[in-house]
């Protein structure tokens, strides 16, 4: 378990917000293995969630490169990144982002069915995952007929339905309450250790972060801290 | 009310910050807007072009005209006045002792006079410029010195030309410019009329010199200036109207009536007369057009409907917000009312501008249809209704979303994913329609000028687009429902479509009612040119007529095409005219015709339902007339003949009463068993006198009476002779009798057409006529007048695409978070974008089928194509249904390709 899956190396991201430049990423590099759950913690705006962005291949890095699987992505087009994010990456994010007019089930069969090298039924795929997480019993109910904490379930299986060697948590339980995000935290952990899925996520919630294996701390775009 | 510098400066913020949004929803306005105004102003342009300028419409101050009916001996003029024409190759005109005797009036009563001849055949006359193919005209022959009394004929070529000096020789011609185009004529130019005499073009004239809408033929054919005093001798033409100019001053009224006096039955239209059968007639016009304009605008409102609800729906969490820091649920629907008023002031203001600029366009269309110079004018009635229906309009269809956006629940702001628009509250929806329909209603009223009416439209319209949305709701539902066939893209756009129901419903509506309009007027032109083909084709038997003028000329024309190669054969029928002078020896033939309407109208009596004869009195126009002595008189007076013995005669028919004869029969003949010969009562055995046209009498029994076995088409074309009603033996005819008409059916190789009519050029008394040509000419004149219901049709669906765009946009507005999703898990560009297509696709494909399927029941309806359905023109209806498949899609292109670039950070934000 100790092969690299994520290498970022010199990572610089620059905003401008008026007339002031705001460095959201500055100069970070580090390495994660295979099979790692790792929390991102920093205070608000201090680059978390770019940093997130710009690993998920969702935003262009001004400078540096990250290497996921062996592919180098900060030099792929739009195309390419399209392809990465749908075979190597699974997302999770706090508002949970459903498609509200698809069920469940359908909901989670989505990135299978629009999968560039299939490898699964989708409905097969999508009814295992969701009775793996508890969800059985829901399959055909519509977002807004589930909670919180349901809703983001069906979003950890649909991160998972490609069978992604990382998955992308932004805030994940950001809009959950406790007994829901201690769920949401196991079920995390469920899929690190049932798939050996690398688990990265962000939050602002020490008490969520130190649930994962080692944490990185980010404060104005640098890298303070990174400890088991 | 002290808020409202803040509303406005909110409103204007909302939409500068939704710019693309804001465009769509003032485009929608302005389309409709833009509709009303270029339709209300091209109205009043025409009504004006008919209401001024009235003494030169009708030429003078006074003008008389041949009776429509003289050609069928029906009406109560003098006959003296009036030679009647026979077949349809002779028009009827004035006789000169009709002539003398009316220059004589205008000279008792110190009044000018000059004669003209505006209706001789059409088809005689074709000119003909280096063996060129043939066109139809209509010839003018006129005393140019004289003609007309009043105003100038606009000269095209020589620049402030006359006719006084152009037509100065018996070889002058004047043509119209369209004709110039046509033939590719210009000054000095040589022509042939149908004969060997060459005329030269002196001059050309706009179109609009001789067409009015009272005067149809020159709207729809080119025409030509000849000299009356040399072309009827030439041409054996005699004037059929007559013109008077009063001196300065006098009564135009009292003069019409002493000529009415003085020469009974002979129409007569003075200025006056004019003056009020234009105004209604430009009235009803631009009522018509103005009607159509909001057709258009309906279809807007529809759009303005989907926008405002999304204008609102989009900004829930604002509302929200501005909730709780505690604004009134009816300053927000304010805030938002007055967005709409805005968005409805600027939308109309552009429509107006926009709807300026394309009168010029309408304006070329409709001088082409009227062939009538318009001119072009502002009229602030036509821009203050386009902006009051605009700004109205919009509030109408804007406001129950506003209404919605005041029962946002502040909750929203603790949970912004499901900030969903609530309802407005049934009963308010209700009440609030209702009021906003009367509104409409109120204007429709202001435009027809009739409560009744106006509320009428409004009201049933209500009641009919809301049975209609109910209706593609129901389908929208069960698209979304239908089995996708495993294609997910596929599952996912039915999705998508029935998510949003109601908006996909109206869209579909605005859509299918562009796509019917459109549908409607083109089928219509389409079948009716192929069934007018088809009929052609089965009535005629060949491609090319030849009308011989007297019996020598048929022998020379049979023998002209005995010389021909590629004629493959040759029929030819030969009709004869008589009058019924006398049944079984009784003589008066008024007291027998009318016994005979008499039994007609019982006839009617008996078979209509109400057990009441129906009116049978039309007018015409040009006075009224009785339909059943009409038919009566078709029969008597001419009664056509064709000889048994003749090789072509009709051999179809089958005897239902009597027997059949042989040409060796003794003075007998066989009647063609219709209604008129019932109400006469003729039976087998009864004895005819007929008088012939040479005045010599003979008394013929009737042998048998038959039917036709063979039923052509829905439409007939006569051509004189396949239709005689009677047939009779040999020996019933004066010795050396000439037939009335003679024309020969000739079936020629179609290469070969041109050569036979080019052989026939030089041959006076002959006259050819390629059917093709005429088929074309029919095409010609229908596409002519349909083109202005054309224009309107294309903007109504002009309307819809702009709906269509509108609505896309909005929808892929709205899902920017869900393309996002989409491309985080891993959808391509092209994915998202075929996802769009797809779905609007589906829309356009259902509105397509849907609109030109009623277009095409309509047609169907109506009956034109019933005995042939395969005149039904196909080919346009799947064009239709393509095309609106296409401007969908084109719609979404245009619209969805921005939303699917989307960048898939977007997921990562929340606003």
């Amino acid at each position: 378990m100790s092969t690299p899956i994520i290498e970022v190396r010199d990572l610089r991201k620059t905003f401008k917000l008026g007339e002031q430049t705001v460095h959201a990423v500055d100069n970070v590099t580090f390495t994660i293995n295979r099979g790692e759950m790792v929390g991102i913690v920093g205070p608000s705006g201090g680059g978390k969630s770019t940093l997130l962005g710009l690993i998920g291949g969702l935003d262009k890095a001004d400078e540096g490169s990250i290497v996921l699987d062996g592919t180098e992505i900060s030099t792929l087009n739009e195309r390419d990144l399209t392809t990465i994010r749908n075979e190597k990456l699974g997302f999770v994010f706090q508002f949970f982002n459903l498609i509200p007019n698809l069920n469940a089930l359908e909901n989670v069969a989505l990135p299978v069915e629009f999968a560039h090298r299939p490898q699964f039924k989708p409905q097969a795929r999508a009814t295992e995952l969701l009775t793996h997480f508890g969800m059985g019993d829901r399959l055909r109910h519509r977002p807004n007929q589930l909670s919180g904490g349901q809703q983001q379930r069906v979003a950890i299986a649909r991160a998972l339905a490609n069978n992604p060697p990382i998955l992308l948590a932004d805030e994940p339980t950001g809009n959950l309450n406790t007994e829901a995000s201690e769920l949401v935290m196991s079920t995390l952990r469920q899929v690190r250790d049932d798939f050996g899925t690398t688990v990265i996520l962000v939050t602002h919630d020490p008490h969520i972060a130190s649930q994962a294996d080692r944490m990185l701390t980010l404060v104005d775009g640098k890298l303070v801290r990174d400890e088991e | 009310m002290k808020h409202l510098p803040f509303f406005f400066r909110q409103a204007m913020a909302n939409m500068n910050r939704n710019r693309q949004r804001t465009i769509f929803v003032l485009f929608c306005i302005a389309v409709g807007v833009a509709a009303i105004v270029s339709l209300r102003t091209l109205g009043l342009m025409i009504g004006d072009s008919l209401t001024q300028n009235l003494q030169q419409d009708n030429r003078g101050d006074l003008s008389a005209s041949v009776p429509v009916t003289a050609i069928m001996g029906v009406g109560e003029f003098d006959p003296e006045l009036i030679n009647r024409g026979s077949s349809m190759f002779i028009s009827p005109s004035f006789s000169q002792v009709g002539l003398e005797r009316m220059a004589a009036w205008a000279d008792e009563n110190g009044y000018e006079m000059t004669v003209a001849s505006r209706n001789s055949d059409t088809d005689r006359i074709r000119l003909n410029q280096n063996d060129s193919q043939p066109e139809s005209i209509l010839a003018f022959f006129i005393e140019p010195e004289k003609y007309p009394y009043y105003a100038e004929i606009t000269f095209v070529a020589p620049a402030g030309g006359t006719l006084a000096t152009t037509l100065r020789g018996e070889n002058d011609i004047v043509i119209a410019e369209r004709l110039a185009r046509l033939l590719g004529a210009e000054i000095g130019t040589e022509l042939r009329l149908v004969g060997p005499d060459v005329y030269v073009v002196t001059g050309i004239v706009d179109d609009g010199a001789e067409a009015s809408l009272r005067d149809l033929n020159a709207v729809l054919f080119p025409y030509v200036y000849l000299r009356y005093d040399m072309a009827a001798a030439r041409l054996n033409v005699q004037a059929d109207t007559v013109y008077f100019k009063l001196p300065e001053g006098a009564d135009s009224a009292a003069a019409g009536e002493s000529f009415s006096e003085t020469f009974t039955g002979i129409p007569v239209t003075t200025t006056a007369d004019l003056r009020e059968q234009n105004e209604s007639l430009s009235e009803n016009l631009t009522k018509l057009i103005t009607t159509m304009g909001l057709v258009s605008l309906l279809i807007g409102g529809i759009g303005i409907a989907n926008t405002m609800n999304v204008v609102v729906g989009r900004r829930t969490l604002e509302i929200g917000v501005l909730k709780t820091v505690g604004v009134q649920a009816n300053q927000i629907t304010l805030m938002f009312l007055i967005e709409a008023a805005l968005m409805g002031l600027f939308g109309s203001i552009l429509g107006i501008l926009l709807g300026l600029g394309m009168v010029s366009g309408l304006q070329s269309v409709a001088e082409r249809v009227l062939a009538q110079q318009l001119a072009f004018t502002l009229y602030p009635e036509a821009i203050l209704m386009g902006l009051i229906t605009g700004s109205v309009v919009t509030l109408v269809f804007g406001f129950l979303p506003t209404i919605a956006a005041g029962r946002v629940r502040p909750q929203v702001v603790l949970n912004p994913t499901d900030a969903a628009l609530p309802q407005a509250g049934r009963l308010i929806s209700i009440f609030v329609v209702l009021i906003m329909t009367g509104i409409i209603g109120l204007m429709v009223t202001l435009i027809v000028g009739n409560g009744w009416v106006g509320f009428g439209i409004a009201y049933g319209a209500l009641v009919v687009l809301g049975l209609a949305l109910l209706f593609f709701w129901v389908i929208v539902i069960i698209m979304s429902v239908l089995p996708s066939f495993g294609f997910v893209t596929i599952r996912l756009a039915q999705r998508a479509i029935g998510t949003h129901a109601s908006r996909t419903a109206s869209t579909l509506l605005a859509l299918v009612i562009g796509m019917f309009s459109l549908s409607l007027i083109l089928l219509l032109t389409q079948s009716v040119i192929n069934v007018i083909e088809v009929s052609f084709a089965q009535a005629i038997g060949g491609n090319v007529l030849i009308v011989p003028q007297t019996l020598a000329d048929s022998e020379r024309a049979q023998e002209v095409l005995q010389g021909l190669e590629g004629v493959n054969s040759i029929q030819q029928d030969v009709v004869y005219e008589s009058q019924i002078v006398a049944i079984n020896g009784d003589r008066d033939m008024t007291r027998l015709t009318a016994e005979a309407r008499e039994r007609a109208l019982e006839a009617a009596a008996a078979s209509s339902r109400s057990g009441r004869a129906p009116d049978s009195e039309i007018n015409t126009g040009q006075g009224r007339f009785d339909l059943y002595e009409f038919q009566i008189q078709s029969l008597v007076n001419p009664l056509e003949l064709q000889l048994a013995s003749h090789p072509d005669t009709d051999r179809t028919y089958n005897i239902v009463a009597g027997q059949d004869i042989t040409p060796a029969s003794n003075r007998q003949l066989l009647l063609e068993k219709t209604s008129v010969v019932e109400w006469l009562d003729l039976q087998p055995g009864d004895v005819l006198t007929v008088q012939y046209t040479d005045g010599s009498e003979m008394e013929l029994t009737v042998a048998g009476l038959w039917t036709r076995s063979l039923t052509s088409g829905a439409v007939n074309f006569s051509f004189g002779s396949n239709e005689s009603p009677a047939i009779i033996s040999d020996n019933s005819l004066p010795p050396g009798y000439e037939p009335i008409s003679s024309p020969i059916i000739a079936d020629v190789d179609k290469e070969r057409v041109s050569e036979v009519s080019r052989a026939f050029a030089n041959e006076r008394g002959i006259f050819v006529l390629e059917i093709s040509q005429l088929q074309e000419l029919t095409a010609r004149i229908i596409r002519q007048l349909t083109a202005l219901p054309l224009v309107v049709a294309v903007l109504a669906l002009f309307a819809s695409t702009v709906i269509i765009a509108n609505t896309v946009s909005l929808a892929t507005l709205e899902r920017r978070r869900q393309i996002g999703i989409m491309k985080a898990i891993g959808l391509q560009s092209r994915d998202v974008l075929r996802l769009l297509l797809l779905e609007n696709g589906l829309v356009g494909l259902l509105g397509g089928v849907i609109g030109t399927g009623i277009g095409a029941a309509a047609i169907l309806a109506l009956g034109i194509v019933s005995s042939n359905l395969s005149s039904f023109p196909l080919l346009t209806l799947i064009g239709l249904v393509i095309l609106s498949v296409i401007i969908s899609l084109a719609a979404t292109l245009i619209t969805a390709y921005g939303a699917a670039q989307e960048k898939p950070l977007i997921v990562l934000r929340y606003e």
